[in-house]
């Protein structure tokens, strides 16, 4: 592998972003409308809060909600009350001037969900006062800060190496398997000259079957000019992809991204393309279905086998 | 008048003329046939300890595109799972079946497989999963039928609608769920993740089997 590249510049050779559900990733939010009273003075809300604690016990959806906004601008104080939904707004009016001092009812709109990011946190407080439990492990894959100095200099230079193979042999796309800790184990571009489903991927994935006594296409280690095995001790417990990462130089299709989920792998990591627009060939390889991208197979709930997912750009090639 | 000889045993009959058809394609006693090669595959997967599911692609001969006697149709490739034999976790039967067609394209000097792949009919016992469903549009390959739904990894409906789903450009396939025995097709499956299947390896290697 390539060793160009310090890590003091990393950040003006390369940069990754995460594909999340699109529920981590959006800026928006979603409303629900409410009932809020309005409260005479200040002295009202403790009182308040105790008796619809019990009279309208905030409901289970809404806890991410604060029950009270205090707007000092307009000086203004507000209570939920609960959900509109099916309510007789007029019979809550009748419970309400038994047990609360207030001056006026309306229906409100808040945000509906407990928000999963920062923006929709800022969002969210904007139109109510609301409590973010910010999970700290999707802030950072998020801002990808979860990714070091370290980390990024080994993708740029694995990914580099690889976009040098692309230009060597035109049209192929390849890729690598690497552990955790940045051994590479298989290089391999795609075959699909010979064989239409030999995507990079499928040809990874039997490379590594060989390394571990089996493979189809690759048995009693059986290579070809477009592919390496790197790693030199096979080891006893090694199963399928475990614990380790793909990197790609393009993303890779459905058939391939399910075959990747069948290897267990732990990360992908995928050449963003538009680097096809810098000086780098059109790959032909897997078909553009955005199977990770748009399709976001590897957030389906229904799929038990997570990974990550991340988008690699180089800045410079 | 002319005598006709008996028919050879195991010869289906020359085509009749109101033939009763299996998803208005294949006559019922070929379609039979075809299944029984199916399942034989996947019990043959079951005792070698693998994922007991089984796949044979026909290739349909007949200008009419129906099956209704043995010239219409050729069976041109049979596989079963062998992912714990090959250390491979994307061997499925449809992908076996897949090299063997392009192995034997090579053998009988076909180079324009298209044809090929768009005359088959393929008979799994299982639903393929995501990969293999994207695999078999990407050729071109466009009738599929199918014993029980894959509820872990279904790539015809169960999980992901892979066969039709209209942003893939290649052509969608037809699929015909439960054309193949759906009960038959659970059991064998409850067998091999219940664990009764006599060949079975030690729990040891059993906790490293691959199961998809
Ligand atoms: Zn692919
Ligand atoms: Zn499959």
């Amino acid at each position: 592998m390539g060793s160009e590249g310090s890590i003091d510049d990393i950040d003006s050779l390369v940069s990754v972003e995460i594909i999340l559900a699109d529920q981590y990733e959006t800026k928006d939010i979603c409303e629900v409308n409410v009932l809020v009273a309005t409260l005479k003075d200040k002295k009202a809300i403790s009182p308040a809060i105790r008796s619809l604690a019990k009279l309208f016990p905030i409901s289970k959806d809404l806890i991410h909600l604060k029950r009270v906004k205090i707007d000092k601008e307009a000086d203004k104080i507000e209570i939920i009350i609960c959900k509109v939904d099916g309510v007789d707004i007029d019979q809550i009016k009748l419970k309400l001037s038994d047990v609360l001092e207030y001056s006026s009812v309306k229906i409100t709109a808040v945000p509906s969900n407990a928000p999963l990011n920062r923006w929709q946190f800022e969002k969210s407080s904007r139109l109510w006062p609301t409590n973010f439990f910010e999970n700290k492990e999707i802030t950072h894959r998020l801002d990808g800060t979860c990714l070091d100095s370290t980390d990024r200099l080994f993708i740029y230079q694995t990914m580099k190496d690889l976009v040098n193979r692309t230009k060597e042999n035109v049209d192929r796309t390849y890729g690598a398997i690497v552990t955790s800790n940045f051994q590479v184990l298989v290089i391999s571009g795609d075959k699909i000259n010979d064989h239409p489903l030999r995507h990079c991927s499928m040809n990874l994935i039997d490379l590594m079957a060989s390394t571990q006594g089996g493979g189809v296409w690759y048995n009693q280690g059986k290579l070809d000019e477009n592919s390496s095995l790197l790693s030199t001790e096979s080891d006893p417990d090694a199963y399928l992809c475990t614990g380790h990462d793909v990197y790609l130089t393009k993303e890779p299709c459905i058939m391939c991204s399910m075959g990747l989920l069948h290897s267990r792998i732990r990360r992908i990591f995928f050449l963003d393309q538009s680097m096809n627009t810098l000086d780098m060939p059109l790959q032909k390889g897997c078909p553009d279905d955005f199977a990770l991208s748009k399709m976001k197979l590897h957030t389906n709930s229904d799929i038990n086998h997570r990974f990550d997912v991340w988008r690699v750009k180089l800045k410079k090639c | 008048m002319v005598m006709h000889p008996d028919p050879m045993p195991n010869e289906r009959p020359m085509c009749n003329e109101k033939p009763s058809l299996v998803s208005g394609l294949v006559d019922v006693g070929i379609h039979l046939k075809l299944s029984e090669i199916s399942f034989n595959l996947a019990e043959e997967a079951l005792k070698s300890g693998e994922v007991p599911v089984g796949c044979v692609m026909v290739r349909i001969k007949s200008p009419s595109k129906l099956v209704l006697c043995d010239k219409d149709y050729e069976i041109i490739s049979q596989g079963r799972n062998r992912v714990n034999a090959s250390k491979n976790p994307t061997r499925h039967a449809e992908m076996e079946c897949i090299d063997r067609i392009l192995n034997w394209s090579k053998e009988q000097g076909i180079t324009d497989l298209k044809e090929i792949w768009s005359s088959l009919i393929v008979y799994v016992t299982v639903e393929p999963c995501i990969m293999c469903a994207r695999a078999l549009r990407s050729l071109g390959i466009s009738k599929v039928f199918y014993g029980c739904p894959n509820e872990r990894f279904g790539g015809c409906s169960s999980v992901m609608n892979v066969h039709n789903d209209n942003s893939i450009s290649d052509p969608i396939i037809d699929c015909f769920p439960g054309a193949l025995n759906k009960s038959q097709a659970i059991d064998l499956l409850k067998k091999f993740y219940m664990g009764e299947n006599p060949n079975a390896p030690e729990p040891k290697v059993k906790k490293k089997r691959l199961v998809e």
